[in-house]
């Protein structure tokens, strides 16, 4: 069942920055797709896109059948709910623990706090951060941090998970544990969009590849793998 | 709509934002005291002015002197004619005898030797009746006088407002010149406090700008993002009010001996007691809506996404 459409997509800042143009990408419930490409290729522009938080210059994005640029600014925030985001830094809030950080996802939405004491110590569990629960961002190593977000992004069973460069800071062990939860999530069919220019990862997931250069699609592999060379 | 529970959580991440940065609070904070003590100290100023002005205008008054053969009923029927007609110029009208007349002469020239033996010289009371009238503004002077000479022309002997014109105009002049002085500096000093607090309460939300793009990945309202620093400002406005309360009462209280000293027994406290609640009002009302103005003015550029 196709979940997300882009048509003839271009998103360009003037007439000289052109990012991206004509992408046109469809992507499944439930499917694993990494997008790849070198740094500044517009990875991260197409995954923007996606959850609204930039305008296509051209073209459309489907979510379902819903054309997105038709939604409400006043109601993006309910949109953005279908999301879960991780990035290359944590992003998490700083003045609060581990759980409230997790917790914070679920509170935005109005869960009450037993969802929330019930909920929240389970996936905390499940991406191995228990003990961290108390512990502030600072107090924690950058894989623990990027869990947590993982955690975060999940806490409310968004229906897509976009992440980042969720490794570009982690070292080798913690880009591992990162990739099979990203794995595992998606076995519990979680659509996964993920934006890395790392060729191990790509490569130990082995799905669907998506190869960015030149602002076009250069390929579109069901399962493949990446090289930068 | 947005449910009770998200209000509590609102209240509380509002706390929370701001007993947690402790130096920002703290900086935000002083400058917001310092911005509301002058708005405080602005208003003592404009009560001061105010009730010099009244003290200033109360002295001022003009007599209608009416011929020596007008009887007392004559004088005092015009007198309460036009307390019943309800004057809106005239504030006061008091009867003075030729009798008080003569008797407050000697008292004020108690001490002149040549007033005292002139006196004798001319035998009988000099001193005709008069009405003394207190307007309700200085500016209407003239126009009383004027209408006692139409009205009652054939028994008034004179007025003490042609002398007085001069001095009544220049004290008018310096009172207005006072009002508007104070005025512009009121707005002056209102204008600079909202200015430096809405540039302070801006320094300290962009220094959470990250937090507010967090915030919205998750999937925050704008209002829920909006709300707790709402309600940050407010509580920095309230905060600061009642520090610069504090600070204005003390200042005050400690003004208070040097003025006696130095302007002949200035009661400065007593002067201000009876319009502190008034201040403290003015203050926290302005405290809180600096506060939750700015904070919300401020916020919304990080929304606009």
């Amino acid at each position: 069942m196709k979940l997300i459409e882009l048509r003839n997509v271009g998103k360009s800042y003037g007439e000289e920055f052109v990012i991206l143009k004509n992408i046109n990408l469809s992507i499944d419930a439930g499917e694993f797709v990494s997008i790849v490409g070198a740094s500044g290729a517009g990875k991260s522009t197409l995954l923007k896109m996606i959850y609204a938080d930039e305008e296509p210059t051209s073209g459309k994005i489907f979510f379902g059948e819903r054309d997105i640029s038709t939604i409400k600014k006043k109601t993006l925030p309910f949109y953005r709910r279908n999301f879960g985001t991780v990035f290359q830094d944590a992003k998490l809030l700083s003045y609060k623990t581990i759980f409230e950080n997790v917790a914070y996802a679920l509170e935005v939405q109005g869960a009450g706090d037993e969802q929330i004491k019930k909920e929240v110590p389970k996936l905390l569990e499940i991406v191995g951060l228990s003990k961290q629960s108390d512990k502030y961002p600072n107090q924690v190593s950058g894989g623990e941090a990027q869990r947590a977000s993982l955690a975060r992004a999940l806490i409310h069973r968004p229906r897509v998970l976009i992440a980042d460069e969720p490794t570009g800071n982690l070292d080798p062990v913690s880009t591992w544990e990162m990739t099979k939860l990203l794995l595992k999530i998606n076995d519990l069919g979680t659509t996964i969009i993920l934006a890395t220019h790392d060729e191990a990862v790509v490569n130990n997931i082995y799905k669907r590849v998506v190869v960015i250069g030149n602002g076009t699609i250069l390929s579109d592999n069901k399962r493949g793998k990446y090289s930068t060379e | 709509m947005f449910k009770s529970i998200k209000f509590v959580r609102v209240l509380r991440e509002g706390w929370l934002s701001f007993y947690r940065d402790k130096w920002l609070t703290f900086a935000t904070i002083s400058v917001m005291t310092l911005t509301l003590f002058l708005i405080g100290a602005t208003f003592f100023l404009w009560i001061g002015v105010q009730k010099t002005v009244d003290e200033v205008e109360k002295q001022i008054n003009i007599s209608i002197y009416f011929d020596f053969d007008v009887k007392e009923d004559k004088i005092k029927s015009i007198k309460y004619h036009l307390e019943n007609k309800k004057i809106k110029e005239i504030k006061k009208i008091s009867y003075v005898s030729k009798e008080e007349a003569l008797k407050q002469f000697k008292e004020e020239e108690k001490d002149d030797e040549n007033m005292t033996k002139a006196l004798e010289i001319v035998g009988e009371n000099p001193f005709p009746a008069s009405l003394e009238i207190i307007a309700t503004d200085s500016s209407y002077y003239e126009k009383i006088d004027s209408f006692f000479e139409q009205e009652y022309g054939d028994i008034v002997l004179s007025s003490n407002y042609k002398k007085n014109k001069n001095v009544i105009s220049d004290i008018r002049n310096r009172i207005a010149f006072l009002q508007k002085t104070t005025f512009f500096l009121s707005i002056i000093f209102f204008l600079i406090a909202i200015l430096v607090t809405f540039n302070t309460v801006s320094i300290n939300i962009y220094s959470h700008k990250r937090e507010f793009e967090i915030m919205r990945l998750v999937g925050a309202s704008n209002l829920y993002v909006k709300m707790p620093v709402v309600t940050e400002g407010v509580l920095y406005g309230l905060v600061s009010s009642v520090t610069a309360i504090t600070l204005l009462i003390v200042t005050v209280y400690v003004i208070d001996p040097f003025a006696q000293k130095t302007l002949e027994n200035a009661q400065v406290f007593d002067f201000y007691k009876g319009s502190m609640f008034m201040m403290a009002f003015i203050v926290i009302t302005a405290g809180i809506l600096l506060g939750a103005f700015s904070s919300y003015i401020a916020i919304r550029k990080y929304l606009e996404k």
